[in-house]
Parts: C-alpha cells; sequence; structure tokens
C-alpha cells in the first residue's frame, strides 16, 4: 500500500517536471489588474505557439518575485515603481537604468510598459470637475472649500496626501474614510474628491475624472512584463506586442468588466486582443487538464498529510510530556493557541522570508495549526483518564512507562483521535489558501477560478477537495473502529 | 512474616502513625478493622510502597522493601480494592493477564493460568471475551480477584474488596475467595470495617484507632466479640 502510494507520488512527481519544461508558467499576483495582464501574456503566448501553465495566486510582491527568481513561474506582470521601491529598493526612474540594475542583481529583465501608468490619482466626478473647471491637481487649490475623503494608506503613505499637500501647496481638508466607501460618498456629494489608483474599474463605472498630476508629484506605476532572461527569444519576440497597447482609460475599462459585470477574464483578454488585431480569434475555454485535477489533489493530499503526520509526531508525544510535567501545559497550550489566532494568509506570508515560497513554507504552516487540537486533546485526553485507575495500574505493579503504555495512552486514545480528526479537517481547508504562495494544491484552481470569474475551475478545486474532506472522516471513522472498542468511543 | 519497624507517616501536617511497629503472619488472613482514619488504609498502602514512611522500615519475607524497585516489588504483592479498578479498554482475559503481559509470560501459559482462576471463582470461559462493563458487581470483583492473584503473590493486599456488594453475592464470594486463599496459601491483608466479614474470613484481627493498635487477637477471640 505504501509502495504504491510511493510510486504514484514519483510518477505525478516526474509528470510534473516533464510539464513543466514543455511550457511558460505565468504568474501573477493576487489583484484583478494583474489577472487580467497575466491572462493577456498567457494569452499572446499561447497564439505564438507556446504552451502555458498559469499560476494567478501568488499573494503579493514578495512572493511574486520570489518565485521568479526561484525559476517556479517565467514571468509575470509587475510595475515600475514597485521595482524600484520594493525590489531594487533604490529610486530609479528610467526604465532602461532598471533594466540593466535587474539583470545585474537576479539575472531578470523587463519589457516595454504596457502603455498605461497605474498610479495613485486624485479623481473627482465629472458633474464637479464640469461644475468648478478642474483639470489638475492644482485647480484643487483654487478652489479650498473642496474637500477629500482619502484612503488611510493614501493618508499614510510618503508618496500620500502629506507630501502631496506641501508638493501642490493645497489648501484643502481631507478626512479618513474606508476606500470602498469612498465613491458613494462623491456620489452622494458628501466628499467631493478621493485617491484611486490611476486604472481603477471605478473611474469609469462612476463616470470619475482623474486630476492631471501636473506638478509630477506621483511616482510611475507603468505596467510591464518582468521575466526570466532565459525565456526563448521568440517568447520575448512575442511579448513586443503587448508594447504600448493599453492606455490608462482601456485599462479601466477592461479592470471594470471583470469587476463590475463579472465577465471571464479570458474572454476579455481575448476580445481586447482581437479588437487589437494582435491575436487570431479562436475558441479558447479550458485552462487546465483532467489530469491537473488529479496532481491537484495528490499535492493537496501531500500538503494535508505530511503537515498532520508530522504534528502527529510532535503533539502526541509532547502532549505526554506537558501532562506530566503540568506546569509547562499551560504556557504551551497558550503558545498554541496564539499560533492558532494567527490569520492563514499572514502565517503563510510571514513564513516567506525564512523557508521561502511553495511546499515548505505551506506544510510547515499547516503543521503550526495541527499542533494545537491534537496537543490539547492530548493533554485533556490524558488528564481525564480516571485517577484511580492510575493508582491501581502503580499498586499492581506497572511501571510507570507501562502504565502510560498499557493503559493511560489507551484510554486517552479516544479523545487524541478527534484531536486528529479535528486537525485534519483544518489542514484540508487551509491547504487551500497555500495556493497564495505558490504551494499548488487544490485552492490553485479556486483561487485562480475566483480571481478569473470562472466558475467550472473553483468547481474543479471545491468538488475534489469536499470529496478529499470526506474521505479524511471515513479514514478515521476506519481508524477509530480499528483502535478503539465501541463502548469506549466519543460520541460525537 | 511481614513487618513494619518504628513506622511514622505523616499526610500534609497530619501524623498518621508515629512510631508504629507491627507484623503479620506467614500463610494467615488478617483483617485490619478500624473505623474510618483510623489509618487502616495508609498501612495497606505502606504495605506496598505506594505510601513511603518518614521513618522507619518494612520488610517483606526478612527483605526491606526497596522503593528502587517498587514496580518489581509490588509484581510479587496482590492487590484488590473495593472500586475493583478493571481497566474499561481490556476485556476479561486482557484485564487477568495484564501483568502476564509485562513481565513477559507465553501466552500460552497465560491463557492456561487464567482459565484456571476463573475457574476457581467459577466464571465460565465465555467471559473471557466480555468488557468489564457487561460485568456485574459480583463478577467484576471475582475477576479483580483473579488479576490480583495472576502471577501468584506470596501476600495479596485487599482494601473493603466486597463492601460494594450486596449480601447474597458476598455469602458466594467470600467462598471463592476463601478457596482461593486456601490454594495459593498467600499472606493476606485485609482491610474492613465490617466485623462479621472479618470473622468469617480472617485467622486474625488487628483493630487500629487514632493509628495505634488498640487490640489484636485471633479469629476465635473475635468472634467472642461480636
Amino acid at each position: 500500500m505504501k509502495n504504491y502510494l510511493i510510486l504514484i507520488l514519483l510518477i505525478c512527481f516526474i509528470l510534473g517536471r516533464l510539464e513543466a519544461q514543455k511550457s511558460i508558467v505565468v504568474g501573477t499576483k493576487h489583484s484583478n489588474e494583474s489577472y487580467i495582464l497575466g491572462e493577456l501574456i498567457c494569452q499572446i503566448l499561447t497564439d505564438g505557439g507556446f504552451q502555458v501553465e498559469r499560476k494567478f495566486n501568488l499573494g503579493g510582491t514578495a512572493v511574486s518575485f520570489e518565485a521568479l527568481k526561484k525559476g517556479s513561474i517565467d514571468i509575470y506582470p509587475e510595475y515600475s515603481g514597485t521595482i524600484s521601491s520594493e525590489i531594487l529598493k533604490q529610486k530609479i526612474e528610467n526604465l532602461a537604468d532598471m533594466n540593466t540594475a535587474l539583470i545585474q542583481q537576479f539575472d531578470l529583465t523587463i519589457s516595454k510598459p504596457y502603455g498605461f501608468n497605474n498610479t495613485y490619482a486624485m479623481c473627482v466626478t465629472s458633474a464637479l470637475a464640469k461644475q468648478y473647471a478642474l483639470q489638475t491637481i492644482s485647480d484643487l487649490k483654487k478652489n479650498p472649500l473642496l474637500k477629500g475623503g482619502l484612503s488611510y494608506e493614501f493618508l499614510k503613505r510618503t508618496d500620500g496626501w502629506s507630501n502631496l499637500s506641501r508638493h501642490y501647496t493645497l489648501k484643502n481638508n481631507a478626512l479618513g474614510l474606508e476606500h470602498g466607501l469612498a465613491y458613494q460618498a462623491l456620489q452622494q456629494q458628501e466628499i467631493d474628491f478621493t485617491d484611486a489608483y490611476s486604472t481603477d474599474g471605478e473611474v469609469s463605472k462612476y463616470d470619475l475624472v482623474i486630476l492631471k498630476d501636473d506638478l509630477a508629484f506621483f511616482p510611475k506605476y507603468e505596467a510591464l512584463s518582468l521575466y526570466r532572461r532565459a525565456l526563448p527569444e521568440k517568447a520575448q519576440e512575442l511579448l513586443k506586442k503587448l508594447d504600448h497597447v493599453l492606455s490608462d482609460s482601456a485599462m479601466q475599462r477592461l479592470n471594470s468588466l471583470a469587476l463590475f459585470e463579472k465577465q471571464a477574464h479570458i474572454s476579455i483578454v481575448h476580445d481586447f486582443l482581437v479588437s487589437k488585431k494582435l491575436v487570431q480569434s479562436k475558441d479558447i475555454k479550458i485552462l487546465f487538464k483532467s489530469q491537473d485535477i488529479f496532481n491537484h489533489t495528490i499535492t493537496h493530499l501531500k500538503l494535508t498529510l505530511l503537515s498532520l503526520l508530522s504534528a502527529i509526531f510532535v503533539a502526541v508525544p509532547l502532549g505526554m510530556v506537558l501532562y506530566r510535567w503540568q506546569r509547562f501545559s499551560k504556557p504551551i497550550l497558550y503558545a498554541a493557541s496564539v499560533l492558532q489566532t494567527i490569520p492563514s494568509i499572514a502565517l503563510l506570508a510571514l513564513m516567506i522570508p525564512f523557508v521561502g515560497i511553495g511546499v515548505k513554507p505551506a506544510v510547515i504552516a499547516l503543521f503550526l495549526y495541527a499542533l494545537l487540537p491534537i496537543l490539547q486533546n492530548t493533554v485533556v485526553g490524558f488528564s481525564a483518564v480516571d485517577p484511580m485507575l492510575k493508582r491501581v495500574a502503580t499498586a499492581i505493579g506497572l511501571t510507570p512507562l507501562q502504565r502510560l503504555w498499557h493503559i493511560e495512552l489507551p484510554l486517552a486514545m479516544p479523545m487524541i483521535l478527534t484531536g486528529i480528526r479535528t486537525a485534519a479537517v483544518i489542514n484540508v481547508g487551509t491547504a487551500t489558501l497555500a495556493a497564495f504562495i505558490g504551494a499548488g494544491g487544490l485552492g490553485e484552481f479556486i483561487v485562480t477560478g475566483l480571481a478569473l470569474n470562472q466558475t467550472n475551475l473553483i468547481l474543479m478545486g471545491a468538488i475534489p477537495s469536499a470529496i478529499l474532506a470526506i474521505c479524511m472522516e471515513l479514514l478515521f471513522d476506519g481508524v477509530t473502529q480499528l483502535l478503539i472498542h465501541p463502548h469506549l468511543r466519543q460520541k460525537n | 512474616m511481614i513487618t513494619l519497624n518504628n513506622i511514622s507517616l505523616k499526610y500534609d501536617t497530619k501524623t498518621i502513625f508515629s512510631d508504629l511497629t507491627l507484623s503479620f503472619s506467614t500463610h494467615r488472613v488478617t483483617a485490619l478493622l478500624g473505623k474510618s482514619g483510623s489509618g487502616k488504609s495508609s498501612l495497606l498502602q505502606l504495605l506496598n510502597g505506594m505510601l513511603r514512611p518518614a521513618s522507619g522500615q518494612i520488610e517483606i519475607f526478612g527483605q526491606a522493601f526497596d522503593y528502587q524497585k517498587a514496580a518489581q516489588m509490588r509484581l510479587g504483592i496482590g492487590y484488590a480494592v473495593q472500586q475493583v479498578g478493571l481497566f474499561p479498554h481490556l476485556n476479561v482475559m486482557e484485564n487477568i493477564r495484564l501483568l502476564g503481559n509485562v513481565t513477559q509470560m507465553q501466552p500460552a501459559a497465560m491463557q492456561q493460568r487464567v482459565l484456571e482462576l476463573m475457574e476457581m471463582v467459577q466464571l465460565d470461559p465465555s467471559y473471557t471475551k466480555k468488557f468489564p462493563y457487561q460485568l456485574s458487581g459480583g463478577e467484576a470483583q471475582r475477576v479483580g480477584l483473579c488479576r490480583a492473584l495472576f502471577l501468584r503473590p506470596k501476600i495479596l493486599l485487599m482494601d473493603e474488596p466486597f463492601a460494594a456488594l450486596d449480601a447474597n453475592t458476598k455469602r458466594v464470594i467470600y467462598d471463592y475467595f476463601l478457596a482461593l486463599q486456601q490454594s495459593a496459601s498467600c499472606t493476606v491483608v485485609l482491610v474492613t470495617h465490617d466485623w462479621k466479614e472479618a470473622a468469617y474470613l480472617s485467622d486474625e484481627f488487628i483493630l487500629l484507632e487514632n493509628g495505634r493498635i488498640s487490640q489484636r487477637g485471633t479469629k476465635t477471640e473475635l468472634l467472642k466479640m461480636l
């Protein structure tokens, strides 16, 4: 049985490798615009005859860049401002200089910009723009009574409100506001201007006007492809088709189609590329092959079981130790509880600086989550053993170790198994989030499906993971039946 | 002979025994009588090292109790209590032969010994597969006795083993006990508060009062006192 499992894993691994060698892996960060840009890259490459694999769910800049550096992905869309501030960590405006620095430091390179600049911008309703003849940010200065409602982040950032108002010597008042509410507040004239990203879908949806940054305050966030220099020549040639194809307003429109009209990103991008005569019109729908479902399920199982087994091996003995030395019990259980309260995404992100991305941090994070239920139930299970039975066991001549093995462990076992079962169910669920740090698994379908407005993809992830959860329950029913006599089983 | 020499025992700040000296005759059943709180259960627990005296020494057949090898020593001392203390996850067979398991006895020998003991207390062999929750109080106590005697201990300590049983069951089980004791010819210390029980089962008696021996004597003397 075990040999078969190893064999299957090995085959999957080899198949996975072969697959990876043939196709170009396209990554994106976790944002709507990134998905559209990633899809642009994919379709341009596919049209040129390349096979692509989509990894559209990498948490943020740190994860995507790490993945690119390590070669888990070959290319992903990035912004020039982010490259200089977060990757190179030095102020470089000129794209040619930026490229040189990337080549030198990371053996990575960038394409020409796609054409739009997704930076912070000040926007107003078109009615207000007409009323006050507002075109530039300097025009705000002439109307100091106009009131701003700005996102908390923008109020704090160095390229945010305080420096902006100083740069333009604005006297306007501004208050903090949740970004999602700002657009409505604008409509209801509660506020007069707000900050936005210049390509936000909301800009076109709410008919807003972006005020020109006439004194060039905001850094440039030009979108472009960031990729490994090992990318095939021909692919690099194909990417040039994307140079300067998207204006700010075109990007706004594509964003809005995905966000508000819930169109699938694939067709949005396809229609756009066809309209620009960049690709041949054809029927594109399927993203993943059935073999991928199998592979992802195996990866998912691997993530779940690996973390669960290591948690069992650590938590059960540790639980026994804590039960013996009660005074360590509280602090360690508290520590495990604290781990449990860290949101999964945050815990996954915290791992990145230490162990990078991929399977390793995912397994560690899942392992940490599985610790508490097993640890807690082990301690409780042992503590709940009738003291009279423990005394009798000692009095008839069992050594402490024999007592543990023959009496306490079997009597605590139902409780321990319940803990392991809880941990297993948590892990099957949480493992779907591992996709955010590129660990693969069924979460990849779900996250990508959610990102690309593709219900079929979501189901491709959700159904097998539901089946896995049921299998897990059945497995534990079997184990319980095998190990625990009926009259001692936990009633649930 | 089991002897306690100049034993002192304290529990928290309370003195239970001070400078107690006492012995139990070999191959005899000695009843330890006394009110609750007189120290009779504590005395029993001193004998198998579950309680350790503040001073003094316990000698078992001329050998001082070795607390480093307490578990080893206890294997030679059978132990039966009122709550029986059968392990709920083990069936009757597994409960009785548990000590055989930990001393690496041959399975066949264990099987034989279990059936032999069960026959003496007239438990049908079909009971081997039953679990403690399926037994009546009297049956459980008989299984407890079998477990206590499994390794043929030379000493058997009993702490009110029959107290929870009804009168009819008691009568039957007393006879099983006497039969077992005679066939095993072990030295028994029986803690009880029931003078009639003591008179029926024991050869000698010791009456404890506030940690001191207030009276001791033979069965005949006890019978006169009833």
